[in-house]
Protein backbone atom coordinates (compact mmCIF):
# COMPACT_ATOMS: atom_id res chain seq x y z
CA UNK A 1 0.00 0.00 0.00
CA UNK A 2 2.92 2.29 0.68
CA UNK A 3 4.19 1.36 -2.74
CA UNK A 4 0.90 2.45 -4.17
CA UNK A 5 1.06 5.81 -2.48
CA UNK A 6 4.64 6.19 -3.63
CA UNK A 7 3.51 5.59 -7.16
CA UNK A 8 0.79 8.22 -6.95
CA UNK A 9 3.18 10.66 -5.38
CA UNK A 10 5.68 9.98 -8.12
CA UNK A 11 3.18 10.94 -10.79
CA UNK A 12 2.41 14.24 -9.18
CA UNK A 13 5.89 15.25 -8.19
CA UNK A 14 7.26 14.65 -11.63
CA UNK A 15 8.67 17.72 -13.32
CA UNK A 16 10.95 16.32 -15.87
CA UNK A 17 10.11 13.21 -17.68
CA UNK A 18 7.19 11.30 -19.00
CA UNK A 19 9.07 8.05 -18.63
CA UNK A 20 9.07 8.65 -14.90
CA UNK A 21 5.30 8.99 -15.08
CA UNK A 22 4.99 5.73 -16.91
CA UNK A 23 7.20 4.05 -14.36
CA UNK A 24 5.08 5.41 -11.55
CA UNK A 25 1.95 4.02 -13.14
CA UNK A 26 3.60 0.65 -13.47
CA UNK A 27 4.65 0.91 -9.84
CA UNK A 28 1.07 1.54 -8.84
CA UNK A 29 -0.18 -1.47 -10.71
CA UNK A 30 2.54 -3.63 -9.24
CA UNK A 31 1.69 -2.46 -5.75
CA UNK A 32 -1.92 -3.43 -6.31
CA UNK A 33 -0.71 -6.81 -7.49
CA UNK A 34 1.26 -7.27 -4.33
CA UNK A 35 -1.77 -6.30 -2.31
CA UNK A 36 -3.81 -8.95 -4.03
CA UNK A 37 -1.23 -11.62 -3.49
CA UNK A 38 -0.88 -10.82 0.17
CA UNK A 39 -4.61 -10.89 0.69
CA UNK A 40 -4.96 -14.15 -1.10
CA UNK A 41 -2.27 -15.78 0.98
CA UNK A 42 -3.94 -14.50 4.12
CA UNK A 43 -7.39 -15.65 3.08
CA UNK A 44 -6.13 -18.94 1.66
CA UNK A 45 -8.08 -18.29 -1.50
CA UNK A 46 -6.87 -18.88 -5.04
CA UNK A 47 -8.84 -16.15 -6.76
CA UNK A 48 -6.48 -13.44 -5.58
CA UNK A 49 -3.52 -15.11 -7.20
CA UNK A 50 -5.43 -15.67 -10.39
CA UNK A 51 -6.44 -12.06 -10.51
CA UNK A 52 -2.89 -10.95 -9.81
CA UNK A 53 -1.63 -13.01 -12.73
CA UNK A 54 -4.18 -11.49 -15.07
CA UNK A 55 -3.42 -7.98 -13.85
CA UNK A 56 0.23 -8.58 -14.55
CA UNK A 57 -0.57 -9.54 -18.12
CA UNK A 58 -2.72 -6.49 -18.67
CA UNK A 59 -0.16 -4.19 -17.10
CA UNK A 60 2.46 -5.49 -19.48
CA UNK A 61 0.24 -4.84 -22.49
CA UNK A 62 -0.60 -1.41 -21.20
CA UNK A 63 3.00 -0.40 -20.69
CA UNK A 64 3.75 -1.59 -24.20
CA UNK A 65 1.07 0.67 -25.61
CA UNK A 66 2.19 3.52 -23.38
CA UNK A 67 5.72 3.27 -24.65
CA UNK A 68 4.51 3.10 -28.24
CA UNK A 69 2.51 6.26 -27.69
CA UNK A 70 5.56 7.89 -26.16
CA UNK A 71 7.65 6.98 -29.19
CA UNK A 72 5.10 8.46 -31.57
CA UNK A 73 4.93 11.59 -29.48
CA UNK A 74 8.71 11.91 -29.38
CA UNK A 75 8.94 11.55 -33.12
CA UNK A 76 6.72 14.59 -33.54
CA UNK A 77 7.83 16.77 -30.68
CA UNK A 78 11.43 15.84 -30.15
CA UNK A 79 11.24 16.18 -26.40
CA UNK A 80 9.66 14.36 -23.52
CA UNK A 81 9.85 17.01 -20.86
CA UNK A 82 6.59 17.46 -19.07
CA UNK A 83 6.36 21.21 -19.43
CA UNK A 84 6.16 21.08 -23.20
CA UNK A 85 2.89 19.17 -23.17
CA UNK A 86 0.80 22.27 -23.31
CA UNK A 87 -0.33 22.49 -26.89
CA UNK A 88 -3.92 21.88 -26.02
CA UNK A 89 -4.19 24.39 -23.21
CA UNK A 90 -7.35 26.22 -22.33
CA UNK B 1 -17.51 -2.92 -24.34
CA UNK B 2 -20.21 -5.56 -24.42
CA UNK B 3 -17.95 -7.68 -22.27
CA UNK B 4 -17.71 -4.78 -19.92
CA UNK B 5 -21.41 -4.34 -19.42
CA UNK B 6 -22.07 -8.03 -18.94
CA UNK B 7 -19.27 -8.63 -16.47
CA UNK B 8 -20.28 -10.15 -13.15
CA UNK B 9 -17.00 -10.13 -11.36
CA UNK B 10 -14.23 -7.68 -10.66
CA UNK B 11 -11.78 -9.74 -12.66
CA UNK B 12 -13.80 -9.64 -15.85
CA UNK B 13 -14.64 -6.00 -15.18
CA UNK B 14 -11.01 -5.03 -15.03
CA UNK B 15 -9.99 -7.11 -18.03
CA UNK B 16 -12.79 -5.81 -20.21
CA UNK B 17 -12.19 -2.25 -19.06
CA UNK B 18 -8.51 -2.41 -19.83
CA UNK B 19 -9.07 -4.06 -23.19
CA UNK B 20 -11.50 -1.34 -24.14
CA UNK B 21 -9.29 1.44 -22.78
CA UNK B 22 -6.19 0.23 -24.55
CA UNK B 23 -8.02 0.47 -27.85
CA UNK B 24 -9.15 3.95 -26.97
CA UNK B 25 -5.65 5.14 -26.13
CA UNK B 26 -4.46 4.07 -29.53
CA UNK B 27 -7.49 5.56 -31.26
CA UNK B 28 -6.89 8.93 -29.67
CA UNK B 29 -3.43 9.11 -31.22
CA UNK B 30 -4.56 7.89 -34.60
CA UNK B 31 -3.21 10.72 -36.70
CA UNK B 32 0.47 10.05 -36.30
CA UNK B 33 1.69 13.20 -37.93
CA UNK B 34 -0.41 15.61 -35.97
CA UNK B 35 0.99 17.05 -32.78
CA UNK B 36 -2.44 17.50 -31.28
CA UNK B 37 -3.42 13.94 -31.80
CA UNK B 38 -0.33 12.36 -30.31
CA UNK B 39 -0.44 14.66 -27.35
CA UNK B 40 -4.08 13.82 -26.81
CA UNK B 41 -3.26 10.12 -26.99
CA UNK B 42 -0.48 10.46 -24.44
CA UNK B 43 -2.62 12.45 -22.05
CA UNK B 44 -5.48 10.03 -22.37
CA UNK B 45 -3.15 7.14 -21.74
CA UNK B 46 -1.77 8.65 -18.56
CA UNK B 47 -5.20 9.54 -17.29
CA UNK B 48 -6.69 6.18 -18.15
CA UNK B 49 -3.86 4.13 -16.71
CA UNK B 50 -3.91 6.13 -13.51
CA UNK B 51 -7.65 5.69 -13.10
CA UNK B 52 -7.41 1.98 -13.80
CA UNK B 53 -4.78 1.75 -11.11
CA UNK B 54 -7.09 3.44 -8.62
CA UNK B 55 -10.00 1.24 -9.59
CA UNK B 56 -7.89 -1.84 -9.17
CA UNK B 57 -6.72 -0.72 -5.76
CA UNK B 58 -10.35 -0.46 -4.74
CA UNK B 59 -11.01 -3.95 -6.05
CA UNK B 60 -8.06 -5.32 -4.13
CA UNK B 61 -9.19 -3.76 -0.87
CA UNK B 62 -12.67 -5.15 -1.27
CA UNK B 63 -11.30 -8.55 -2.14
CA UNK B 64 -8.97 -8.46 0.79
CA UNK B 65 -11.61 -7.74 3.34
CA UNK B 66 -14.43 -9.84 2.01
CA UNK B 67 -12.71 -12.62 0.13
CA UNK B 68 -14.91 -12.57 -2.97
CA UNK B 69 -14.85 -10.66 -6.21
CA UNK B 70 -18.18 -11.68 -7.65
CA UNK B 71 -20.87 -9.00 -7.66
CA UNK B 72 -23.78 -11.12 -6.54
CA UNK B 73 -21.78 -12.73 -3.79
CA UNK B 74 -20.72 -9.31 -2.64
CA UNK B 75 -24.37 -8.36 -2.60
CA UNK B 76 -25.13 -11.35 -0.44
CA UNK B 77 -22.31 -10.56 1.93
CA UNK B 78 -23.14 -6.94 2.38
CA UNK B 79 -26.79 -7.48 2.98
CA UNK B 80 -25.91 -10.10 5.56
CA UNK B 81 -27.85 -12.86 3.85
CA UNK B 82 -25.55 -15.82 4.17
CA UNK B 83 -24.48 -17.34 7.43
CA UNK B 84 -20.95 -18.26 6.51
CA UNK B 85 -19.67 -14.91 5.52
CA UNK B 86 -20.69 -12.14 7.80
CA UNK B 87 -18.34 -9.25 7.42
CA UNK B 88 -16.86 -8.36 10.75
CA UNK B 89 -17.38 -4.81 11.84
CA UNK B 90 -13.72 -3.99 11.74
CA UNK B 91 -13.66 -4.75 8.04
CA UNK B 92 -16.46 -2.45 7.03
CA UNK B 93 -14.49 0.82 6.89
CA UNK B 94 -11.92 -0.86 4.69
CA UNK B 95 -14.65 -2.02 2.36
CA UNK B 96 -15.98 1.49 2.24
CA UNK B 97 -12.52 2.76 1.41
CA UNK B 98 -12.24 0.23 -1.37
CA UNK B 99 -15.61 1.31 -2.66
CA UNK B 100 -14.52 4.94 -2.61
CA UNK B 101 -11.44 4.11 -4.67
CA UNK B 102 -13.61 2.19 -7.10
CA UNK B 103 -15.94 5.14 -7.39
CA UNK B 104 -13.06 7.54 -7.93
CA UNK B 105 -11.66 5.39 -10.71
CA UNK B 106 -15.09 5.32 -12.29
CA UNK B 107 -15.48 9.09 -12.05
CA UNK B 108 -12.12 9.56 -13.73
CA UNK B 109 -13.20 7.50 -16.67
CA UNK B 110 -16.56 9.22 -16.95
CA UNK B 111 -14.79 12.61 -16.87
CA UNK B 112 -16.82 13.88 -13.96
CA UNK B 113 -15.66 16.95 -12.23
CA UNK B 114 -12.96 16.70 -9.69
CA UNK B 115 -11.22 14.39 -12.13
CA UNK B 116 -11.93 15.82 -15.53
CA UNK B 117 -8.61 17.59 -15.95
CA UNK B 118 -7.35 16.34 -19.22
CA UNK B 119 -10.52 15.32 -20.91
CA UNK B 120 -11.22 18.54 -22.85
CA UNK B 121 -7.66 18.38 -24.15
CA UNK B 122 -8.10 14.78 -25.18
CA UNK B 123 -11.43 15.42 -26.86
CA UNK B 124 -10.07 18.34 -28.75
CA UNK B 125 -6.86 16.75 -29.92
CA UNK B 126 -8.23 13.46 -31.09
CA UNK B 127 -9.47 13.21 -34.66
CA UNK B 128 -13.14 14.19 -34.84
CA UNK B 129 -14.77 10.81 -35.56
CA UNK B 130 -12.74 9.39 -32.68
CA UNK B 131 -13.94 12.17 -30.40
CA UNK B 132 -17.50 11.29 -31.31
CA UNK B 133 -16.78 7.72 -30.34
CA UNK B 134 -15.17 8.81 -27.07
CA UNK B 135 -18.00 11.00 -26.02
CA UNK B 136 -20.56 8.29 -26.39
CA UNK B 137 -19.17 4.81 -25.92
CA UNK B 138 -17.07 4.78 -22.73
CA UNK B 139 -19.67 6.72 -20.86
CA UNK B 140 -22.53 4.45 -21.83
CA UNK B 141 -20.56 1.27 -21.14
CA UNK B 142 -19.18 2.46 -17.84
CA UNK B 143 -22.52 3.72 -16.63
CA UNK B 144 -24.00 0.35 -17.48
CA UNK B 145 -21.49 -1.62 -15.52
CA UNK B 146 -21.30 0.70 -12.57
CA UNK B 147 -25.06 0.83 -12.27
CA UNK B 148 -24.86 -2.90 -11.83
CA UNK B 149 -22.10 -2.75 -9.26
CA UNK B 150 -23.55 0.00 -7.17
CA UNK B 151 -27.15 -1.02 -7.56
CA UNK B 152 -26.48 -4.62 -6.72
CA UNK B 153 -23.50 -5.05 -4.48
CA UNK B 154 -22.96 -1.77 -2.75
CA UNK B 155 -26.49 -0.63 -2.26
CA UNK B 156 -26.25 -0.91 1.50
CA UNK B 157 -23.41 1.51 1.59
CA UNK B 158 -25.48 4.07 -0.20
CA UNK B 159 -24.82 6.90 2.22
CA UNK B 160 -21.12 7.41 1.46
CA UNK B 161 -21.32 6.93 -2.23
CA UNK B 162 -24.45 8.95 -2.63
CA UNK B 163 -22.71 11.89 -1.02
CA UNK B 164 -19.67 11.55 -3.25
CA UNK B 165 -21.82 11.25 -6.33
CA UNK B 166 -23.92 14.24 -5.34
CA UNK B 167 -20.90 16.45 -4.85
CA UNK B 168 -19.39 15.30 -8.09
CA UNK B 169 -22.59 15.78 -10.02
CA UNK B 170 -23.18 19.28 -8.66
CA UNK B 171 -19.63 20.27 -9.45
CA UNK B 172 -19.86 18.75 -12.92
CA UNK B 173 -23.04 20.60 -13.74
CA UNK B 174 -21.67 23.90 -12.53
CA UNK B 175 -18.29 23.54 -14.16
CA UNK B 176 -19.72 22.17 -17.37
CA UNK B 177 -21.89 25.21 -17.85
CA UNK B 178 -19.47 27.86 -16.66
CA UNK B 179 -16.32 26.67 -18.36
CA UNK B 180 -18.01 26.27 -21.69
CA UNK B 181 -18.96 29.91 -21.78
CA UNK B 182 -15.53 31.05 -22.82
CA UNK B 183 -14.65 28.43 -25.38
CA UNK B 184 -14.01 29.33 -28.97
CA UNK B 185 -13.42 25.90 -30.40
CA UNK B 186 -16.23 23.56 -31.15
CA UNK B 187 -14.80 20.32 -29.88
CA UNK B 188 -13.76 21.86 -26.61
CA UNK B 189 -17.20 23.32 -26.22
CA UNK B 190 -18.71 19.92 -26.76
CA UNK B 191 -16.28 18.40 -24.28
CA UNK B 192 -17.32 20.82 -21.56
CA UNK B 193 -20.97 20.42 -22.40
CA UNK B 194 -20.58 16.68 -22.11
CA UNK B 195 -19.06 17.20 -18.66
CA UNK B 196 -22.24 19.06 -17.80
CA UNK B 197 -24.37 16.23 -19.15
CA UNK B 198 -22.39 13.76 -17.09
CA UNK B 199 -23.26 15.89 -14.09
CA UNK B 200 -26.93 15.38 -14.81
CA UNK B 201 -26.42 11.66 -15.31
CA UNK B 202 -24.63 11.35 -11.99
CA UNK B 203 -27.49 13.17 -10.30
CA UNK B 204 -29.83 10.49 -11.59
CA UNK B 205 -27.44 7.83 -10.38
CA UNK B 206 -27.21 9.40 -6.93
CA UNK B 207 -30.95 9.14 -6.40
CA UNK B 208 -30.72 5.47 -5.67
CA UNK B 209 -34.33 4.82 -6.60
CA UNK B 210 -35.77 3.02 -9.57
CA UNK B 211 -36.98 6.29 -11.03
CA UNK B 212 -33.47 7.67 -10.73
CA UNK B 213 -31.97 4.81 -12.67
CA UNK B 214 -34.72 4.99 -15.25
CA UNK B 215 -34.18 8.72 -15.65
CA UNK B 216 -30.48 8.10 -16.04
CA UNK B 217 -31.05 5.55 -18.78
CA UNK B 218 -33.49 7.75 -20.69
CA UNK B 219 -31.08 10.65 -20.44
CA UNK B 220 -28.25 8.43 -21.63
CA UNK B 221 -30.14 7.32 -24.70
CA UNK B 222 -31.17 10.86 -25.59
CA UNK B 223 -27.62 12.04 -24.95
CA UNK B 224 -26.30 9.41 -27.35
CA UNK B 225 -28.70 10.51 -30.05
CA UNK B 226 -27.93 14.18 -29.57
CA UNK B 227 -24.23 13.60 -29.74
CA UNK B 228 -24.51 11.48 -32.86
CA UNK B 229 -26.41 14.32 -34.47
CA UNK B 230 -23.90 16.93 -33.37
CA UNK B 231 -20.98 15.03 -34.68
CA UNK B 232 -22.68 14.13 -37.91
CA UNK B 233 -23.16 17.83 -38.48
CA UNK B 234 -19.62 18.75 -37.51
CA UNK B 235 -18.15 16.04 -39.65
CA UNK B 236 -20.22 16.94 -42.63
CA UNK B 237 -19.42 20.61 -42.81
CA UNK B 238 -17.13 20.47 -45.77
CA UNK B 239 -15.46 23.60 -46.85
CA UNK B 240 -14.19 24.51 -50.20
CA UNK B 241 -10.70 25.92 -49.92
CA UNK B 242 -8.36 26.49 -52.78
CA UNK B 243 -10.34 24.33 -55.16
CA UNK B 244 -10.36 21.45 -52.69
CA UNK B 245 -13.16 20.14 -50.57
CA UNK B 246 -11.79 19.92 -47.05
CA UNK B 247 -13.66 18.69 -43.97
CA UNK B 248 -12.65 21.08 -41.26
CA UNK B 249 -14.60 22.84 -38.59
CA UNK B 250 -12.50 23.96 -35.69
CA UNK B 251 -13.56 27.31 -34.35
CA UNK B 252 -17.06 28.39 -33.51
CA UNK B 253 -16.82 31.27 -35.91
CA UNK B 254 -16.25 28.83 -38.73
CA UNK B 255 -19.92 28.11 -38.51
CA UNK B 256 -20.78 31.66 -39.39
CA UNK B 257 -23.50 32.27 -41.90
CA UNK B 258 -24.38 28.66 -42.27
CA UNK B 259 -27.95 29.78 -42.59
CA UNK B 260 -27.36 31.15 -46.02
CA UNK B 261 -24.99 28.58 -47.42
CA UNK B 262 -26.75 25.46 -46.20
CA UNK B 263 -30.06 26.30 -44.57
CA UNK B 264 -31.18 22.74 -43.90
CA UNK B 265 -27.96 21.95 -42.08
CA UNK B 266 -28.33 25.11 -40.07
CA UNK B 267 -31.86 24.17 -39.13
CA UNK B 268 -30.78 20.71 -38.05
CA UNK B 269 -28.00 22.14 -35.99
CA UNK B 270 -30.38 24.58 -34.37
CA UNK B 271 -32.80 21.85 -33.39
CA UNK B 272 -30.01 19.75 -31.95
CA UNK B 273 -28.64 22.63 -29.94
CA UNK B 274 -32.05 23.43 -28.58
CA UNK B 275 -32.44 19.83 -27.58
CA UNK B 276 -29.12 19.86 -25.78
CA UNK B 277 -30.13 23.01 -23.97
CA UNK B 278 -33.37 21.41 -22.89
CA UNK B 279 -35.96 23.48 -24.66
CA UNK B 280 -39.51 22.14 -24.57
CA UNK B 281 -40.89 20.14 -27.29
CA UNK B 282 -37.63 18.32 -27.90
CA UNK B 283 -36.14 15.15 -26.51
CA UNK B 284 -33.55 16.88 -24.34
CA UNK B 285 -36.23 18.65 -22.38
CA UNK B 286 -38.15 15.48 -21.69
CA UNK B 287 -35.13 13.61 -20.42
CA UNK B 288 -33.99 16.50 -18.24
CA UNK B 289 -37.47 17.02 -16.84
CA UNK B 290 -37.77 13.35 -15.97
CA UNK B 291 -34.39 13.46 -14.31
CA UNK B 292 -35.35 16.43 -12.19
CA UNK B 293 -38.63 14.81 -11.21
CA UNK B 294 -36.73 11.73 -10.10
CA UNK B 295 -34.31 13.86 -8.11
CA UNK B 296 -37.12 15.74 -6.43
CA UNK B 297 -38.95 12.58 -5.54
CA UNK B 298 -35.93 11.31 -3.64
CA UNK B 299 -35.52 14.56 -1.76
CA UNK B 300 -32.48 15.86 -3.60
CA UNK B 301 -33.79 19.38 -3.82
CA UNK B 302 -30.46 21.14 -4.13
CA UNK B 303 -29.50 19.03 -7.10
CA UNK B 304 -32.71 19.82 -8.93
CA UNK B 305 -32.44 23.54 -8.30
CA UNK B 306 -28.82 23.79 -9.31
CA UNK B 307 -29.51 21.54 -12.27
CA UNK B 308 -32.14 23.89 -13.55
CA UNK B 309 -29.90 26.91 -13.05
CA UNK B 310 -27.01 25.28 -14.87
CA UNK B 311 -29.35 24.30 -17.63
CA UNK B 312 -30.21 27.93 -18.07
CA UNK B 313 -26.54 28.85 -18.13
CA UNK B 314 -25.78 26.26 -20.72
CA UNK B 315 -28.60 27.60 -22.87
CA UNK B 316 -26.45 30.64 -23.36
CA UNK B 317 -23.61 29.02 -25.14
CA UNK B 318 -25.80 26.75 -27.19
CA UNK B 319 -27.86 29.66 -28.40
CA UNK B 320 -24.71 31.61 -29.08
CA UNK B 321 -23.88 29.00 -31.71
CA UNK B 322 -27.29 29.57 -33.25
CA UNK B 323 -26.67 33.28 -33.28
CA UNK B 324 -23.34 32.83 -34.99
CA UNK B 325 -24.91 30.66 -37.60
CA UNK B 326 -27.73 32.97 -38.41
CA UNK B 327 -26.62 36.47 -37.70
CA UNK B 328 -22.91 36.86 -38.07
CA UNK B 329 -20.99 37.67 -41.17
CA UNK B 330 -17.80 35.63 -41.26
CA UNK B 331 -14.38 37.22 -41.48
CA UNK B 332 -13.20 34.91 -44.20
CA UNK B 333 -15.83 33.74 -46.56
CA UNK B 334 -15.61 30.01 -47.06
CA UNK B 335 -18.31 28.23 -48.91
CA UNK B 336 -19.69 24.95 -47.74
CA UNK B 337 -20.31 22.21 -50.22
CA UNK B 338 -22.95 19.54 -50.07
CA UNK B 339 -22.79 17.09 -47.20
CA UNK B 340 -22.12 13.42 -47.91
CA UNK B 341 -25.09 11.06 -48.18
CA UNK B 342 -24.29 8.89 -45.17
CA UNK B 343 -24.21 11.89 -42.92
CA UNK B 344 -27.48 13.07 -44.34
CA UNK B 345 -29.23 9.81 -43.57
CA UNK B 346 -27.81 9.66 -40.04
CA UNK B 347 -28.86 13.21 -39.44
CA UNK B 348 -32.34 12.50 -40.69
CA UNK B 349 -32.85 9.54 -38.40
CA UNK B 350 -31.52 11.16 -35.27
CA UNK B 351 -33.26 14.43 -35.95
CA UNK B 352 -36.51 12.56 -36.35
CA UNK B 353 -35.94 10.96 -32.97
CA UNK B 354 -35.13 14.26 -31.30
CA UNK B 355 -38.12 16.05 -32.72
CA UNK B 356 -40.76 13.46 -32.11
CA UNK B 357 -39.61 11.77 -28.96
CA UNK B 358 -41.83 14.03 -26.93
CA UNK B 359 -44.96 12.74 -28.58
CA UNK B 360 -44.26 9.07 -28.23
CA UNK B 361 -41.83 8.34 -25.43
CA UNK B 362 -43.57 5.16 -24.35
CA UNK B 363 -41.32 2.48 -25.87
CA UNK B 364 -38.16 3.95 -24.44
CA UNK B 365 -39.91 4.55 -21.15
CA UNK B 366 -41.03 0.95 -20.86
CA UNK B 367 -37.68 -0.47 -21.85
CA UNK B 368 -35.76 1.62 -19.38
CA UNK B 369 -38.25 0.83 -16.64
CA UNK B 370 -37.72 -2.85 -17.22
CA UNK B 371 -33.95 -2.37 -17.21
CA UNK B 372 -34.07 -0.39 -14.01
CA UNK B 373 -36.20 -3.05 -12.35
CA UNK B 374 -33.89 -5.86 -13.34
CA UNK B 375 -30.93 -3.89 -12.09
CA UNK B 376 -32.45 -3.41 -8.71
CA UNK B 377 -33.93 -6.82 -8.10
Amino acid sequence: MILFLLGIWGIFLNRKNIIVMLMSIELMLLAVNLNFLLFSVYLDDLIGQLFALLILTVAAAESAIGLALLVVYYRIRGTIAVEFINLLKG
Amino acid sequence: MLFLVSSADFISLYLALEAQSLCFYVLAALKRNSEFSTEAGLKYFLLGAFSSGLLLFGCSLIYGFTGVTNFSELARIFTGGTQEFLVSTTALPACELGMVFLLVGFLFKITAVPFHMWSPDVYEGAPTPVTAFFLIVPKAALFGVFLRIFGESFYDFILPWQKILLVSSLASMILGSIAALSQTRIKRLLAYSSIGHVGYLLAGFACGTIEGIQALLIYLVVYIFMNITMFAIILSALRREHLQVVPRLKYITDLAFLAKTNPVLALTFTVTLFSMAGIPPLAGFYSKAYLFFAALSSNLYLVAVIGVLCSVLSCFYYIRLVKIMYFEAPKNWCSFSRIPVENAITLAITLFFILFFMFYPTPLHLITHKIALTLCL
